[in-house]
């Protein structure tokens, strides 16, 4: 028997009050794993989703509180494409819409011969044209997911339209798209001669530094407009910024909650065990031993909560990313660093809040306790 | 007798609680000669546990020096180590820790002081024979009677091998056949192993054991016999 296999002891034999003090800690470990992993999970799915349409600027309307409330007039596309270093631009129209059968889905368009249609790898098919009238490819996720074929029709926005082909990306977002063109998708949103934002591409040989002298001329070319590298705009979105809001709050209250029920749950075993600390003392147990006798108790009750709480916050995560609603948005960013903090989180919750009363009982007079005064 | 020879050499002891309104000890002084073995006696609130926890330095005097084996101990660390080496305490209940078997209740004051874990397996076993339960090592303290846990903490104070033992009513809470074997085990102790025995007791029988009785009143107190 050592140190710890005393603490370890003492919480198998008061079983109840560990497990419930566990689950405290787990719950409050996967809500901060779930929520830190799907907000930063939305943020990179979108950023992705753009570095893999071959986006590296991005200008939108200034005064739009996000992305795609944004409107921009078509033609602005001719300014950006005075900028030197950009190689191609394109009016870009961006909306969700929910298809007949409740799928939610994030519908692209561009002109047609737009430098985004080259970064899409079909799969089958070929890419709609202006001749088509009221075509779009789709994304190879979406096409399995509706069981959805080249040559079957899928309604957007409440018309028509046929599958010319199913295309392929490195990106969640983007195997669940619908791109059509940027005409029949002004003409069904009442936004002719509108777009979101308008999308360039830089010359390959631009470079970290060329790519900020660019946007540092499109700023001063286009001043009631933003300029943003795709980054800086993701990062900046509004919704994006909710997300993070929300879960770092949401975790911080979950934390917050299992502090204080590590607290509780060391404070109620200190002071239901004075007599046994007295006597630890009585039989020569320094303090410094006792104190770290309780706090590897609230280590280890953190630890094991921690533990779980990390795989069940990622197996929350995935989950809800899968769920109809969410599903092919948002892939979760649980990364090994996101998980060894959370589970440093747990073990710091625990110890700081089982050293308040563990020097508390520590320090308690023994002979008081064991003459019961 | 030099003080240097002496187990326990105790000056003027003075301790109030309920700031000051009540006198546990009003000026106690004692000396114990090495493998004494010593019975206080005393009227209920007398002072004589205070006294015994005051030597095992576990009460802050007001006022007082103690002397143990020769040397003062400085503060508090100094009375820890006592504790874990030359000091070993017997209370009137048990008070094992709930969670531990008899056998890690045994062992708990040796965590942290003897390194060895089959050294202190092997000490276990002794000490669970020498208290005559071996058998009983797995066992928790909710399943063994009163004076088969007494026993248990009477093998847990000399884990250490202390040279010293303070018991306060060690047989306090146990019928006469079960405080017989309590009393026969520490004159045992006293004889084979030399250890100085300070035991606060109320029961004749007990004080019988004793070479002398050293009688409290009123927080001061004097050998009787």
């Amino acid at each position: 028997m050592n140190i710890v296999g005393v603490a370890a002891s003492n919480l198998r034999q008061r079983r109840v009050r560990s497990l419930l003090t566990v689950g405290g800690v787990a719950i409050a470990i996967a809500a901060f794993v779930a929520f830190i992993g799907l907000s930063r999970g939305i943020e990179n799915t979108l950023r992705h989703s753009l570095d893999t349409r071959g986006a590296d600027i991005i200008i939108v309307e200034s005064v739009s509180e996000d992305y795609l409330s944004s409107v921009v007039p078509e033609e602005l596309v001719e300014r950006v494409r005075e900028e030197p270093l950009v190689a191609a631009a394109a009016p870009e129209l961006d909306r969700m819409t929910t298809l007949a059968d409740g799928t939610n889905v994030f519908v692209v368009a561009w002109p047609e011969g737009a430098f985004g249609w080259r970064n899409l790898t079909l799969v089958e098919g070929r890419l709609p044209t202006t001749v088509d009238g009221g075509a779009v490819v789709i994304g190879v996720s979406l096409a399995e997911r509706l069981g959805i074929h080249v040559g079957d029709t899928v309604d957007v926005f409440f018309s028509p339209f046929r599958v010319v082909g199913i295309v392929d990306s490195g990106n969640v977002i983007n195997r669940n798209l619908v791109v059509g063109l940027l005409g029949d998708m002004q003409t069904l949103t009442y936004r002719t001669g509108q777009a979101t934002s308008i999308v360039a591409q830089l010359s390959p040989e631009a470079g970290d530094d060329g790519r900020e002298a660019a946007v540092a001329r499109l700023r001063a070319m286009l001043p009631t407009y933003t300029v943003d590298t795709t980054e800086a705009l993701i990062s900046s979105s509004m919704h994006v910024n909710v997300a993070r809001v929300l879960a770092w709050s949401i975790s911080t209250v979950a934390l917050l909650t299992a502090v204080l029920g590590i607290l509780n749950t060391m404070t109620m075993a200190v002071n239901e065990r004075r007599r046994e600390i007295a006597i630890m003392r009585a039989v020569g147990w320094p303090k410094r031993r006792i104190v770290a006798c309780l706090l590897i108790e609230g280590g280890l009750l953190s630890a094991i909560g921690g533990a779980i709480g990390c795989a069940a916050g990622t197996a929350i995560a995935w989950t809800v990313s899968g769920s109809p609603n969410v599903s092919g948005f948002v892939v979760p960013d649980i990364t090994a660093v996101l998980l060894a903090e959370a589970f440093l989180i747990a073990l710091a919750m625990g110890m700081v809040s089982s050293l308040v009363p563990a020097w508390g009982g520590a320090r308690q007079s023994p002979a008081a306790v064991l003459r019961g005064h | 007798m030099n003080r240097i020879d002496l187990a326990i050499s105790a000056i003027g002891l003075v301790k109030h609680y309920d700031g000051g309104r009540a006198k546990a000890l009003d000026g106690l002084s004692i000396d114990v000669a090495q493998g004494a073995m010593i019975a206080l006696v005393g009227p209920s609130g007398s002072g004589k546990s205070t006294l015994l926890y005051a030597l095992a330095g576990l009460v802050d005097l007001d006022v007082g020096t103690i002397v143990i084996e020769g040397r003062r101990p400085g503060g508090e660390a100094d009375w820890t180590r006592l504790r874990a080496s030359t000091i070993g305490l017997v209370f009137q209940e048990s008070w094992l820790l709930p969670t531990l078997t008899a056998a890690q209740n045994i062992e708990l004051p040796m965590v942290g002081v003897e390194a060895s874990a089959r050294v202190r397996t092997r000490r276990v076993e002794e000490l669970l024979e020498t208290v005559g339960m071996a058998g009983f090592a797995g066992r928790m303290p909710d399943s063994l009677s009163g004076g088969e846990r007494q026993r248990i903490a009477m093998a847990r104070s000399l884990a250490n091998g202390p040279r010293i033992l303070l018991a306060d009513e060690p047989t306090g809470e146990l019928d006469s056949a079960n405080s017989a074997r309590i009393m026969e085990m520490m004159a045992k102790l006293r004889a084979e192993r030399g250890v100085t025995m300070l035991i606060v007791t109320h029961d004749p029988r007990m004080a019988a054991y004793c070479d002398r009785r050293y009688e409290v009143v009123d927080g001061t107190g004097t050998y009787v016999d």
